[in-house]
């Protein structure tokens, strides 16, 4: 936390600026061709907290901005800029654990041209969040700070190809409550498209670099100091497709992913490669109710892009080699409306695969049928059911099935709704791992009398890949919100359980398409959680804000060395009372953390504040 | 001075008192200096429109919030205003229909608030009636607002199907179309007529392409109309008017105004499809001024066509904008007994008030 001194002085330098921004404002209503407009709350609270043994307070200064306007006209340039300071206590989970600041701006160029542009620039310091794990809805409680610039520019001259071209810089450090270390991210990313349309053909073409340089200080797990890596990748891709008779199009896709990844912890880690991959399609309706498709694909190695995209948060990770990885494959796919409710889909398709030396060719047959249903006494059902038969050079591998089920219906006074699906032995992005997954999500509501209604919801899903008994994920959860008139009660209840990666940002599971073996051992960490929470919150005559909240979250992770516990507590309650164009702030927040990794210090912190804010319109 | 300020905050950290009295300075501070420097900007009204017989229109004012009812703030209020703000004004989000009552008050229906707002233009009070979170008889979209003799207020709501009826201080006091277990009679009620004098109640209801003639205790006794083009026929018939023995019926879908007697007879109409001054394109408010004059508003052409009996074209006023005189999607008409023509700019989110001088208010004058 910042001392007192340097609190008070950051809150004056703040308010002094606010100020000074506001005494001499007519004249910058419209100073020459620029025109603005200022609106914001300056506040002043007292806040108090205790740390274990020791205990604190002050009184400061909080304020926010949001500055808009233009110059000479708002298609030639347009900003927005909205300043913050220790306004987090409003409006964050972890209340006023920290006095977060920060600034969010853009600035927009040209929007009325053929080339218009854009300026972006974000910061937040001292921020809190949370770690996050799957299926859980509670995490470990985390604070740090981030900060972006972007730039984006486009061209759109009629006739001409367009073009747009974006660079952005993003990066971040956070730390858990609790632990000393950090962990950092930074990222650079460089995106060019263009798309153009000659003579009928849609032409488009792209280019994007990324490049993400981490730092993790992994808690969970058994590394000694933090693992460093960097990573890079190129993206190429070039589309052409035209219409074809018959309602239809046809078209050609190509793309090429390269990549390097290296990593640094007791050992230092390298990796690159490249992937290229080509498409072709077609797309035709012969007959009203009949649509076919066809289309042919290559790849020469269809892992070479899975290290970034794999998480979707774009963490470089490392994987096993599997050496030459070739795929060919041709399919074929026709749907048909049999009835006004029914539709037909059949498939079939052959794929050759080469990897780790050996030659896999598979033929799959597939079919399913979508059925939709609408009855005033049995509500409305659609459901769909499939089967997929694989056959390989060894003989037929078994079948695999899909299915899902959609139902809603209104039932004495309560409205159901549930979706459920399932797959079985579905053929993953390598023939010989298929996935087996099971899907649901249940609803129903309930009108109780005037303004008072009852939600509740149960859903889940489970997935894995069927080779490798016991890595399968899941995850669960059950909520509830009762609502009577202004008061809303809503609490819920989850667990999860499965293999994830550790990023900065938190766990992530890993896909169930890609079998785990791919993935390098110690990269892999065991995860079982179960959260739950209650919040009441009420608004009284449009003026009164209380909201109170308690969540809970225990943890446990396993990577292949160290066994590592989680408990997270958590306390938090609001008010606001808004008179006139002042509001009256105060706040309660309750921390308790506990890891038990070596080092790692129990953290049981209370903090609370009460003030007041009056907002602004400046000018 | 705010360097000055703070250091005197830095040095006196532990004492409140000075710290207090730098902190209410500076945040009354800016709210005095932007009062002191704000300007209004005042739209400069249109011109009188000159018709015939040194008859005019004058435009007279235009009002949309609760702010434009106060009268002079006194010292106190200004203070309370800089240093807490000014409250919250409410004012109209989608006015729709218009009434003035006997004693000079605007009732204006807002489908986007959910409510009614009573401007009273003479004692410079206002008023919001909304019924929203009301258990029983809610009112969820008030449609159109007529008034009997004893100023009693009277709402369609199109969403509910019923008649809500509430006295002149905006107390409610009955529903009129309620079904048991709280269904409304109505399919979708909007022009609402109240004829005091014969104890009768007009209501169309927009699709069941009929108009319903009620007693006041909301029994029906005969209905008007069905679909169609003809005579006495309509198609999503909306607003209505009673003046005289007439009964006058928007029939929004086939571009016109039907003028029929009090027992549902056909007696002519005004207005046909089309694009050109005289003709209809979306009808909404209609009203009658004191020499007869039949004054139809145009949704979608923003403007305001005046008719004479025969249905002749006499002028117009209006075009689409957001100037004084202009109108985005105008929607409700009313003609009080001053000749003063309040319509409803609804997109614009205001009431313009015009004042037609005829003949007989220019004799008036010159008697006087």
């Amino acid at each position: 936390m910042l001392s007192r001194l340097e609190r008070v002085h950051n809150s004056c330098c703040i308010l002094a600026g606010l100020l000074l921004l506001t005494l001499p404002s007519v004249a910058q209503m419209e100073v020459g061709d620029a025109k603005m407009n200022l609106n914001g709350n300056i506040g002043f609270n007292y806040a108090g907290g205790m740390n274990g043994e020791s205990s604190d307070h002050s009184l400061g200064f909080s304020g926010n901005g949001n500055l808009t306007g233009n110059y000479y006209n708002p298609n030639f340039l347009n900003f927005n800029v909205q300043p913050f300071y220790n306004r987090e206590q409003t409006d964050s989970l972890f209340g006023s654990l920290t006095n977060t600041g920060g600034v969010t701006s853009n600035v927009n160029l040209f929007s009325g041209s053929h080339f218009p542009g854009s300026i972006s620039y974000n910061k937040l310091i001292n921020s809190t969040g949370q770690f996050g794990v799957p299926g859980s809805g509670v995490g470990l409680a985390e604070h740090g700070n981030t900060q972006g610039f972007g730039v984006g520019w486009s061209e759109g001259v009629p006739d001409w190809p367009m073009l747009m071209a974006s660079y952005a810089i993003n990066s971040g450090s956070n730390s858990i409550y609790g632990l000393q270390d950090k962990s950092t991210d930074s990222s650079h990313t460089f995106n060019l498209l263009s798309t153009y349309e000659l003579r009928g053909y849609r032409l488009t073409g792209g280019y994007t670099h990324r490049n993400v340089d981490d730092s993790i200080s992994n808690p969970l797990g058994s590394d000694e100091g933090p693992i460093r890596s960097n990573s890079s990748s190129n993206y190429y891709q070039a589309n052409v497709s035209h219409s074809f008779p018959m309602s239809g199009a046809y078209g050609v896709s190509w793309n090429r992913v390269s990549y390097d990844y290296g990593s640094q912890d007791s050992a230092s880690l390298s990796n690159s490669g490249a992937s290229d991959n080509v498409n072709g399609t077609l797309v035709f309706t012969p007959m009203r109710k009949m649509n076919l498709a066809f289309d042919a694909n290559y790849t020469d190695n269809l892992l070479g892009n899975v290290p970034q995209p794999i998480l979707g948060s774009g963490t470089a990770i490392n994987v096993t080699s599997l050496g030459t990885f070739r795929s060919f494959l041709v399919g074929a796919d026709a749907n048909y409306q049999l009835l006004k409710n029914l539709n037909v889909h059949a498939d079939v398709n052959h794929q050759q695969q080469e990897f780790l030396g050996q030659s896999y060719g598979a033929t799959q047959f597939g079919g399913s049928a979508n059925y939709n249903f609408e009855h005033k006494l049995f509500g409305h059902l659609s459901f769909s059911v499939g089967v997929v038969d694989t056959a390989n050079q060894y003989g037929n591998t078994g079948l695999g099935f899909v299915g899902t089920l959609n139902y809603a219906r209104k039932v004495v006074g309560w409205e159901v709704d549930a979706n459920v699906s399932y797959a079985q032995n579905v053929a993953t992005q390598m023939l010989i791992y298929t996935t087996s997954s099971f899907n649901y999500i249940t609803n129903a509501r309930r009108r109780l009398g005037a303004r008072t209604y009852f939600m509740a919801g149960v859903s889940g899903e489970h997935s894995g890949i069927s080779a490798n008994t016991g890595s399968s994920n899941s995850a669960e959860r059950i909520s509830s919100v009762f609502i009577y008139h202004a008061y809303n009660l809503n609490g819920f209840y989850s667990k999860s359980h499965g293999e994830a990666i550790f990023t900065p940002t938190g766990l992530v599971a890993v896909p169930t398409t890609l079998p785990t073996s791919i993935f390098l051992p110690n990269s892999l960490i065991a995860y079982d959680s179960k959260g739950w929470g209650l919040n009441a919150s009420t608004l009284i005559r449009r003026k009164l804000t209380i909201s109170m909240g308690y969540a809970s979250y225990n943890g446990s992770t396993v990577d292949p060395l160290l066994s590592t516990f989680t408990k997270t507590e958590l306390i938090n309650g609001i008010m606001q009372y808004r008179l006139r164009k002042i509001f009256l702030n105060a706040g309660y927040t309750r921390l308790k953390q506990r890891i038990s990794t070596p080092g790692a210090i129990p953290v049981n912190v209370t903090t609370y504040y009460i003030g007041f804010s009056r907002w602004f319109n400046f000018f | 001075m705010v360097q000055l300020l703070l250091s005197v905050a830095e040095r006196k950290f532990l004492c409140i008192g000075p710290r207090l009295a730098c902190i209410v300075f500076l945040l009354v501070t800016p709210s005095w200096a932007v009062k002191l420097h704000r300007e209004k900007t005042i739209d400069p009204p249109p011109p009188d429109i000159l018709l015939e017989g040194g008859r005019k229109l004058h435009y007279e004012r235009s009002f949309s919030s609760e702010r434009e009812m106060e009268g002079k703030r006194g010292f106190w209020t200004k203070l309370v205003d800089v240093i807490a703000g000014e409250p919250d004004h409410p004012q109209l989000v989608r006015p729709y229909s218009i009434a003035v009552d006997s004693r000079g008050r605007a009732i204006v229906t807002d489908p986007g608030a959910n409510g009614i707002h009573i401007f009273d233009l003479e004692q410079h009070k206002y008023k919001f009636i909304e019924r929203r979170d009301k258990d029983k008889d809610p009112m969820r979209s008030p449609q159109c607002v007529a008034l009997d003799a004893q100023d009693n207020i009277y709402v369609t709501d199109s969403e509910s199907g019923k008649i809500l009826v509430f006295d002149p201080s905006g107390k409610f006091r009955r529903t009129i179309g309620s079904l048991k277990g709280g269904e409304g009679f109505f399919k979708r009620p909007t022009g609402i007529a109240v004829d005091s004098a014969a104890q009768r109640i007009y209501i169309t209801d927009t699709l069941r392409d009929k108009i319903f003639i009620l007693d006041m205790d909301g029994s029906v006794l005969q209905t008007i109309g069905q679909r169609g083009t003809g005579q006495v026929e309509f198609n999503l018939p909306t607003e209505l008017l009673v003046r005289d023995q007439n009964l006058f019926v928007v029939d929004a879908m086939n571009f016109r105004v039907q003028f029929l007697n009090r027992s549902g007879a056909f007696q002519t109409s005004v207005g046909n499809l089309g694009d050109s001054t005289g003709t209809m394109f979306r009808p909404k408010g209609i009203g009658i001024d004191s020499e007869g004059h039949l004054y139809v508003v145009d949704g979608l052409w923003g403007v305001v066509q005046v008719f004479d009996q025969e249905g002749r074209l006499l002028y117009y006023f209006g075009s689409r904008g957001t100037k004084s005189g202009e109108f985005q999607l105008p929607a409700g008409l009313f003609i009080d007994r001053e000749d003063r023509v309040f319509v409803v700019d609804s997109y614009n989110r205001r009431v313009q008030v015009f004042r037609y001088f005829g003949l007989s208010r220019q004799a008036a004058g010159e008697r006087r």
